[in-house]
């Protein structure tokens, strides 16, 4: 069986690095994309078994791609990954069918773990 | 809240999440007095990266620099590496992000704008329309400059007890 593999959306190339290389340590395959554009692109391309994604990026915002990935449909979990941490922006991402949010900076152990419960 | 009380407490934010943004990079800083950004003395060798934000009590820009020196010392994948301008521009990124977090507590909302990069033309940019403020901090590898300039509206700071949020690095699982 292949390795699972996580899709990561962020702008900021700092957080992409990070954040692929602890999961690929982990034992998790990554792609990674810059914007919400390319991340609905990504999704059907590659059809990651998870995406972790940013909300502010430019061209398309995280909560705009995740109300495009209709997730109720898909199941495909999804994670916010922010400095966002605004009540009304959870609840958005919560109603659109997100699995949880986590805010920057984040111990990146502590995010391989949750990766694993939710993804599991 | 009065002005003086106001600018007191964001200067208080502003030292307080940028200590805390260094040293989750483990990066030690220590804040110095306030003062002006001498735009002439900035190396052209500085990471600098701004970003935008806006809100009913407040609107301006956030500027970071940083000495490429203090870049030298952020640990790195070698098999992943990222570069200095992207690394400044994730950290201003970051820096409102906490800025954001704790206005909230005084009910003062902010939309983030996106980070960008910044030359020493942007700087004295800057600087002619007006930068509120410069805050200085000490580490090894030289001094690293925070800018605050827009209108900041110190009389809408409001401290809520009741106001509850999540912070940096919580994970909430819905």
């Amino acid at each position: 069986m292949g390795l699972k593999k996580i899709l990561v959306v962020d702008d900021s190339e700092t957080i992409r690095q990070r954040v692929s290389g602890a999961l690929e340590s982990a034992g998790f395959a990554t792609v990674t994309a810059k914007d919400g554009i390319e991340g609905l692109v990504s999704v059907q391309q590659e059809a990651p078994a998870m995406v972790i994604l940013d909300v502010n990026m430019p061209r398309m915002n995280g909560l705009d791609m995740l109300e495009n990935l209709d997730l109720k449909t898909s199941g495909l979990p999804v994670l916010l990954l922010t400095t966002e941490v605004q009540p009304s922006l959870m609840a958005r991402a919560k109603k659109a069918g997100a699995r949880g949010w986590m805010v920057k900076p984040v111990n990146l152990e502590q995010l391989v773990e949750t990766v694993r419960k939710v993804i599991a | 809240m009065g002005p003086q009380d106001g600018r007191t407490l964001l200067e208080t934010m502003i030292q307080s999440a940028t200590v805390d943004l260094f040293h989750a990079a483990g990066i030690a800083v220590a804040p110095l007095a306030a003062n002006r950004v001498d735009c002439e003395a900035v190396s052209s060798q500085a990471l600098m990266a701004m970003i935008n934000f806006s809100g009913p009590g407040a609107s301006g820009t956030l500027g970071l620099l940083v000495p490429t020196g203090v870049f030298d010392l952020v640990k790195q994948d070698p098999a992943r590496p990222f570069s200095g301008m992207a690394w400044v521009q994730d950290s201003v990124n970051q820096l409102l992000g906490r800025i954001k977090a704790r206005l909230l507590q005084f009910q003062m909302p902010l939309q983030m704008g996106l980070p960008m990069s910044m030359d020493e033309k942007g700087l004295m940019h800057l600087s002619k329309q007006g930068i509120l403020a410069a805050y200085r901090f000490r580490t090894l590898r030289g001094e690293i400059s925070v800018t605050l300039s827009g209108r900041i509206e110190y009389a809408k700071l409001n401290y809520s007890s009741t106001v509850t949020h999540v912070s940096e690095g919580d994970i909430v699982i819905f």
